[in-house]
């Protein structure tokens, strides 16, 4: 299992306990903490968040991410992370 | 001024504007304003499926045995995608193609339009399976009222652009008269006409599409008419691609990194888009009262639909960067994204052939030997 630490989302600063089986995004659903998106398949950028500690396992992507940038329907956590919104 | 299919100017297109700049003449994709476009293209020819591929054989045992209020739930939702793909399998061509001026966008167009094609053809391929004359299906379409309400309000921004545009490429600026009226042709307004037709266009393909996928999805989570899911998965997976090409053409034309007039344009119909949005949801709620007229389904009624609807509006302006028009709630079929997610699409067969395969499935079979109420009295 895994923790997902998230930092002030959607007004939320709470750690998440996930097996790492699903996308971040759904995770993050699961537990209401909401976040913008909209395409879930990694196409559109609206899910970027930063990755502030941690692992993840990230699927292709049509768009350009920053250092420390994932996309939030693409990634799945391998380690305990930190996730936070993009500034 | 006229439409020329290969003008003779030489432009360079890293400097001219998504749409009424320079028409394109060389195809080339070696150097690009927005490398999006090819990433999108490239993205959906990795897509590329036939409808023949998706076995839709059990469906029709499936389909004869569904109530008849779950048959018009079901066809009536299939007639309404078909509508929306018989529209999206040309607009873009025909709307957008004679106004482009990127190579790397008009090449996204054409593939974008080719692939509402296959969706097309793929309706053709359910309705064969499972009745006996599709004919009836499909000639049913242009009868039915509340269906040509909708194919009224998908098609009339289109149809304005393009006749706006026609008579622009054919006569350029000022006052023409057509068909007995005056049109005012002025860049500026056609301009207008585009940034809102682009937003119809996300509606449809982002909102519309997706409350009829949720209709398709929720029979198969009930283990029926798993093959038509299977194709709608498909289907779902190219309109995901198409609703973020609308999206980034949108999103850059109001940052302002394309066109300077778009980002003014963006400004001065802030109000116009929300009331579009405001529109098509009280549009799609009558036709979800419509879908469930004569009965509800198991897992869906026209609330939850409802509910549905404007979750995935709020998402969808969200991401337009406009202010949801609705409360904030988490999605109320949140099984829903098992059909939607990237690691989820898949075209194993045993997917839906041995529906263990099925997360979250809702199993509403009930065997003589399941009973065990013999005795329960209230």
């Amino acid at each position: 299992m895994f923790r997902i630490d998230v930092d002030n989302i959607s007004g939320k600063t709470e750690s998440l306990y996930v097996y790492g089986e699903k996308s971040i995004l759904t995770e993050l659903e699961d537990h209401n903490v909401l976040i913008n998106h909209s395409c879930r398949q990694g196409h559109c950028g609206s899910c970027i968040l930063k990755l502030l500690s941690g692992e993840v396992l990230h699927q292709d992507t049509l768009i350009p991410l920053s250092k420390g940038e994932i996309l939030a329907c693409s990634s799945a956590p391998i380690t305990d992370i930190k996730i936070s919104l993009r500034d | 001024m006229s439409f020329s299919i290969f003008s003779k100017k030489v432009s360079d297109t890293l400097k001219q504007p998504m749409f009424f700049g320079d028409t394109v003449n060389v195809a080339r994709f070696d150097k690009q304003k927005f490398e999006m476009f090819e990433k999108l293209t490239e993205k959906q020819l990795s897509f590329f499926w036939r409808p023949e591929e998706i076995d839709v054989s059990k469906d029709k045992m499936d389909f004869s045995k569904l109530l008849p209020n779950e048959q018009h739930i079901f066809l009536s939702n299939l007639q309404y995608q078909i509508l929306l793909d018989s529209v999206q399998g040309r607009s873009p061509n025909i709307a957008l193609l004679p106004i482009v001026s990127l190579p790397e966008l008009e090449n996204w167009i054409e593939t974008w339009s080719f692939s509402e094609t296959i969706h097309s053809r793929s309706y053709t391929h359910i309705i064969r399976a499972i009745v006996n004359d599709p004919g009836v299906i499909f000639d049913e379409i242009m009868q039915t009222e509340q269906i040509l309400e909708r194919a009224e309000s998908v098609s009339k921004h289109y149809d304005e652009l393009i006749m706006c545009t026609q008579a622009y490429l054919l006569h350029g600026q000022g006052k023409h008269t057509i068909a007995d009226k005056e049109v005012d042709v002025d860049l500026y307004c056609l301009k207008k006409k585009l940034y809102i037709t682009l937003f119809s266009v996300n509606i449809l393909e982002a909102i519309r599409f997706y409350v009829s996928f949720a209709c398709s999805f929720a029979f198969a989570e009930r283990k029926v008419m798993e093959g038509n899911a299977k194709i709608i998965k498909l289907i779902a997976r190219d309109e995901a691609l198409h609703l973020t090409s609308t999206q980034y053409m949108l999103n850059i034309m109001r940052e302002g990194k394309d066109d300077p007039d778009m980002a003014k344009i963006a400004m001065e119909c802030e109000d116009e888009v929300i009331e579009m949005f405001k529109e098509a949801t009280q549009q799609e709620k009558d036709w979800a009262d419509y879908l469930f007229s004569d009965g509800s389904m198991i897992g869906l009624n026209a609330d939850i639909l409802k509910q549905y609807l404007e979750y995935i509006t709020n998402v969808r302006m969200k991401a337009l960067n406009l202010k949801p028009l609705f409360d904030e709630c988490s999605n109320p079929l949140p099984w829903i994204n098992h059909w939607l997610d990237s690691d989820n699409v898949q075209v194993a067969p045993q997917e839906t052939e041995i529906t263990s395969y099925l997360v979250s499935a809702i199993d509403n079979t009930l065997e003589e030997s399941d009973t065990d109420f013999g005795d329960f009295k209230l």
